[in-house]
């Protein structure tokens, strides 16, 4: 199998995996944020704002049997990145709570995600592209 | 620790991805198995022994600089 082909058939189990979850997830987040500025509050409005939970707990689920189904070294690879992610979310997140106290901001705790995640995702891409 | 698996693997005619399917792990694993980024756990050095039909000890070979 060739490098194209391999990267084919990732994207096609990570759409299988995660794509269609994601989609959900996207649209759940953007009402949600509808409804929280544009809706009076009333049950509707309560279920809009949370039901992005549900996706985002669907796709940690998968993240989950991914990793279960693994081999070792992609375990041992998992594992590296999400402490890689973890320690640079902790020193963004500690180094932004002063930085906010000079004025910056204040941002919801919703964007630890922005910063974590993009850290795992770059260590994943970076394993799954290894090469001799 | 070094391994004698390309040479194993090449003397088989298997690619990467071949051995891999053999072994029933990721290309990534193989390949970081070959470079010797990675030392595999027993049982995956042992199916890799079964899969070679050959001892552990000649596949796997000791760092000779490592200290004990």
């Amino acid at each position: 199998m060739n490098a194209v082909a391999e990267r084919k058939q990732l994207f096609a189990l990570w759409l299988r995996q995660f794509g269609g979850w994601a989609a959900v997830y996207l649209i759940a987040y953007f009402a949600a944020m509808w409804s929280a500025s544009n809706l009076a509050p009333q049950p509707l409005r309560t279920v809009l704002i949370v039901s992005p939970v549900a996706p985002g707990a669907a796709m940690i689920w998968n993240a989950v049997r991914s990793y279960r189904a693994s081999d070792e070294f992609i375990r041992l690879k998992i594992l590296e990145a999400v402490a890689v992610t973890a320690v640079f979310t902790a020193f963004w997140t500690l180094a932004y709570a002063f930085l906010e106290l000079l004025g910056l901001p204040h941002l919801s705790v919703g964007f630890v995600h922005t910063f974590g995640w993009p850290v795992f995702i770059w260590k994943m891409v970076r394993l799954m592209r290894m090469q001799v | 620790m070094k391994n004698i698996l390309p040479e194993l693997r090449a003397k088989h005619g298997w690619t990467q991805v071949e051995l891999a399917t053999r072994l029933k792990v990721s290309r990534q694993t193989v390949i970081a198995i070959e470079t010797q980024r990675y030392d595999p756990s027993l049982p995956l050095a042992f199916d890799i022994a079964d899969l070679f039909k050959l001892p552990l000890e000649s596949i796997f070979l000791r760092d000779s600089e490592r200290k004990r």
